[in-house]
């Protein structure tokens, strides 16, 4: 076969289509939005509606409540309780998500040790969270530490069992390809081959401990702390100050929703081989 | 759409993988006494970790009781009831909170799954509800439902739609398209290609989507009743451990962590009984 | 004439220097105590330097546990594996493999060039880009350097995972059944461009497959396997001059004799298993 004639069955116009896009693409995905967006805004509506209807003053209008927000945004709340508790759910997160990581890479990698530590991690794992901030409480005071000692604990976990797993479900044929082709020991194999083939799976379970961090973040408020977010929403609902109460609330829904979106952001850029292959795979 | 890529079949709440398949193959006996002694020493290293920290004075001995008090003080709290109440009325949060969670998860999972439209129009509410976590409408179902059961469920089932629901709209949305085109080909109509088709063939993604849910459920439900002090071991807990009963709180919370074991254990042989047969066809890779 | 030929460059002098030789080899798998598949009976055979030797046999007679052993990827339980006169006790610096599934043994989070350049951490940046350059361009695939793997066809990525091998500057190849996820038309091209640069290069090849066709095309030796578990049957010298054309070569009646034989061998050896 001539050059010509190989390119023509395995050549340029043998490479497969890139994202599914174009402008036909583009259009579906832009009426999407504009139909949830519009669903999102017809709930609004109802809420304005039902709130200022409402006569036992138990459901303020969302009007009322997005003043209370921007206010509290804007106001004292920024310094006194919401970045402190933007600062606790983050440290937290990255602690556990590193413990989580190297635990996890370590179990993963040396296999001999799961089935000797399976029931412990599995019990471990199935205390809820929550449970251990009392006992956190009674050990060690209600501490900033303590509180983002607990945070750190409900990530941990699962960070550590998706790490696990994905270092041990990296594909056998990498593997066969580093011992061909990598000629430095298991520590090249891990750093160059295993990480990178495990970080998906490592993704996923940062993303859960990210959940989990926010949860516990607010508990650790709620029950143990004079400031935070959580600490607010439950103080404005023993005050009856109902306003702050749905717009904290609201906040908290925000904060959630803008960290879940750089998360997914930062995924995309670390995953994007991997959302490639996915896509062909199809 | 964001975020709904990590819930696929390599669902984010991995951990261990399930439990094989029994089919025991001749002498497997001794093989399986063996794990089943492993797993033991496992724990008893674990126990002994806990001691050896109480020994060390990294866990303050007064606030960490040892294993053995902790042990009879559960035992005992279990046979005249100051435990088994608060462990039935979790239980009972719990359970129902999962079952509002499916009634209302499942159908739109699956309407979500099988029409772009609903989809669309449903989408951005989704993303926007989803990571609010639960715990932060703690204050607002106080207002909505007082101390009461209706609470917890409420909450429990706000917090574990979600899994329910992309669980079963990805198990919708991935049926292999050539199990339709057969079943079309075969003169099914459409109302009946879903429900003996497309039904059945999600049905192993709604049970991943189920385990995931019983699992933030019982953590949902211990932390509503901690924050609120409506009825449950949560609560339980709480009052223990602000009135210095050091060894019931250690108790309650090793109770919640068995209760915890109990529903994974549960929640993986149903979805073994429900999805066991994906794992031996091509598609079966988690 | 294909144009690969057409390049002037000087062909490695073949000796008879066995290279690679295997005594008595045998391989067997239980799992825990269950039945015991015994993959390979008694293998014995040796691979001269510059030689081109493929192998064929019926299905699951052990042809991947066979290549795997050679190349130390797996430690048989009987016999012996000398490669340059040395037990084969990892897989020598020297052997490069491509395996039969390319998505799974290129990485998905490296681009083609990465791919290629991955065995040559020992080099200076500037040889591993030379290397890679070269090694692309042997296989035609100039332009994709910064590709993906997953982005390319099929017979695309087998080019990168044989570009990959032949950047190691190797001695040995060894190929694992490299074009049966390959469509049919895909499949000549690779054969031939693999015969020209096996040629090229000097390098000893060892081929698995189970087209006999494919291997009488490309081999100077075949050696056929009996089913599980395996011995060599018989081992046959393919006497058609180099370069070889697909289409005029397969219309020799050597060929076809050669096909009948080996055709013959496989299907005459006792199936231990279905």
């Amino acid at each position: 076969m001539t050059t010509t004639e190989i390119n023509r069955v395995t050549g340029p116009g043998a490479v497969r289509a890139k994202a599914r896009g174009g402008f036909r693409g583009m259009r579906r995905r832009v009426t999407a939005l504009a139909l949830g967006w519009g669903f999102v805004a017809l709930l609004l509506g109802l809420w304005e509606m039902a709130g200022r209807a409402d006569t036992t003053a138990l459901l303020p209008p969302f009007s009322v409540v997005a003043t209370e927000l921007v206010d509290l945004i804007t106001g004292d709340a920024l310094m006194t309780d919401i970045m402190p508790s933007l600062a606790r759910a983050l440290a937290g997160f990255v602690i556990g998500s590193l413990v989580g990581v190297v635990l996890g890479v370590a179990l993963g990698w040396w296999r001999g040790l799961e089935p000797w530590c399976r029931s412990a991690l599995e019990f471990l794992r199935a205390v809820p969270a929550p449970a251990l901030l009392p006992l956190a409480i009674l050990a060690f005071g209600a501490s900033d530490t303590t509180r983002v000692g607990v945070i750190a604990l409900g990530a941990v976990w699962p960070v550590l069992l998706n790490t696990t797993d994905g270092v041990r479900r990296v594909e056998a044929g990498y593997i066969d390809s580093a011992r061909v082709y990598a000629r430095g020991g298991r520590a090249e194999l891990l750093r160059r081959v295993v990480l990178p083939a495990a970080t998906p799976q490592i993704m996923a379970g940062l993303r859960v401990g990210l959940a989990l961090s926010l949860i516990m973040m607010v508990i650790s408020e709620m029950i143990a702390s004079s400031s935070g977010l959580g600490n607010l929403i439950l103080r404005a609902q023993r005050l009856y100050a109902l306003d702050q109460m749905y717009a904290g609330v609201l906040l908290l829904g925000v904060l959630g929703w803008l960290l879940t979106l750089l998360f997914s952001a930062v995924e995309r850029r670390a995953l994007a081989w991997f959302y490639g292959l996915k896509g062909q795979d199809r | 759409m964001i975020g709904l890529s990590s819930l696929g079949p390599k669902s984010a709440d991995a951990g261990a993988t399930g439990q094989t398949r029994a089919r025991r193959p001749a002498g497997t006996g001794a093989r399986w006494a063996g794990a089943v002694a492993r797993s033991a020493v496992g724990l008893v290293s674990l126990v002994a970790a806990y001691e050896l920290l109480r020994l060390v004075g990294v866990l303050p001995s007064a606030s960490a009781p040892g294993v053995p008090s902790i042990g009879s003080a559960l035992a005992s709290g279990l046979a005249d009831g100051t435990l088994a109440g608060p462990l039935g009325d979790t239980a009972q949060a719990w359970a129902l909170g999962l079952a509002l969670a499916t009634a209302i998860g499942l159908p739109l999972g699956v309407v979500t799954g099988l029409s772009r439209w609903a989809d669309s129009v449903t989408g951005v509410a989704v993303e926007f509800l989803r990571p609010v976590p639960a715990v932060a409408l703690i204050p607002v179902g106080i207002v909505v439902f007082g101390l009461q059961i209706g609470l917890q469920v409420f909450l429990v089932a706000f917090a574990t739609v979600w899994p329910v629901l992309i669980g079963c709209r990805h198990g919708v949305r991935t049926v292999d398209p050539l199990l339709i085109d057969s079943a079309r080909a075969l003169g099914q109509s459409r109302a009946r290609v879903l429900y003996r088709v497309i039904v059945p063939a999600s049905v192993p993604a709604f049970a991943t989507g189920l385990r995931t849910a019983a699992g933030i459920g019982v953590v949902v439900a211990v932390a509503v009743e901690i924050v609120s002090g409506s009825p449950g071991l949560g609560y339980h807990l709480n009052s223990a451990q602000q009135s210095g009963r050091v060894t019931d709180a250690f108790a309650a919370v090793l109770l919640a962590g068995l209760f915890g074991v109990a529903v994974d254990l549960a929640a993986r042989a149903a979805e073994n009984r429900l999805a066991g047969w994906q794992r031996h066809t091509t598609e079966g890779r988690r | 004439m294909t144009e690969q030929t057409k390049q002037a460059v000087p062909m490695k002098e073949r000796t008879d220097h066995t290279l690679l030789e295997v005594t008595g080899l045998g391989k067997h798998f239980s799992l825990g105590t269950g039945p015991t598949t015994h993959a390979i009976g008694d293998v014995s055979l040796s691979v001269a330097d510059g030689e081109f030797v493929a192998i064929v046999g019926p299905s699951g007679c052990g042809k991947t546990t066979l290549l795997r052993c050679l190349s130390g990827l797996l430690r048989p339980d009987q016999g012996q594996v000398r490669y340059a006169g040395e037990p084969v006790n990892r897989v020598p610096g020297d052997l490069a493999i491509v395996f039969q599934e390319y998505n799974r043994s290129l990485f998905p989070w490296l681009t083609v060039r990465r791919n290629v350049e991955f065995g040559l951490t020992d080099l200076p940046r500037a040889v591993r880009r030379e290397r890679a350059r070269e090694a692309l361009e042997r296989v035609r695939l100039e332009g994709f350097a910064d590709h993906f793997p997953w982005q390319l066809s099929g017979g695309m990525q087998q080019r990168v995972a044989i570009a990959r091998a032949i950047a190691l500057h190797p001695r040995v190849l060894l190929m694992d059944e490299p074009f049966a996820s390959v469509d049919a038309q895909t499949r000549t091209a690779l054969e031939e461009m693999t015969a020209s640069i096996s040629a090229a290069l000097g390098l000893t090849t060892l081929l698995i497959t189970h087209d006999i066709d494919e291997a009488i095309f490309m081999a100077d030796r075949v050696v056929v396997l009996s089913a599980r578990p395996s011995r060599v049957v018989a081992e046959l010298q393919v006497d058609i001059s180099r370069p070889r054309d697909e289409l005029a070569v397969k219309a020799l009646p050597e060929f076809s004799e050669l096909r009948r034989r080996i055709h013959d061998l496989i299907g005459a050896s006792p199936a231990a298993e279905a």
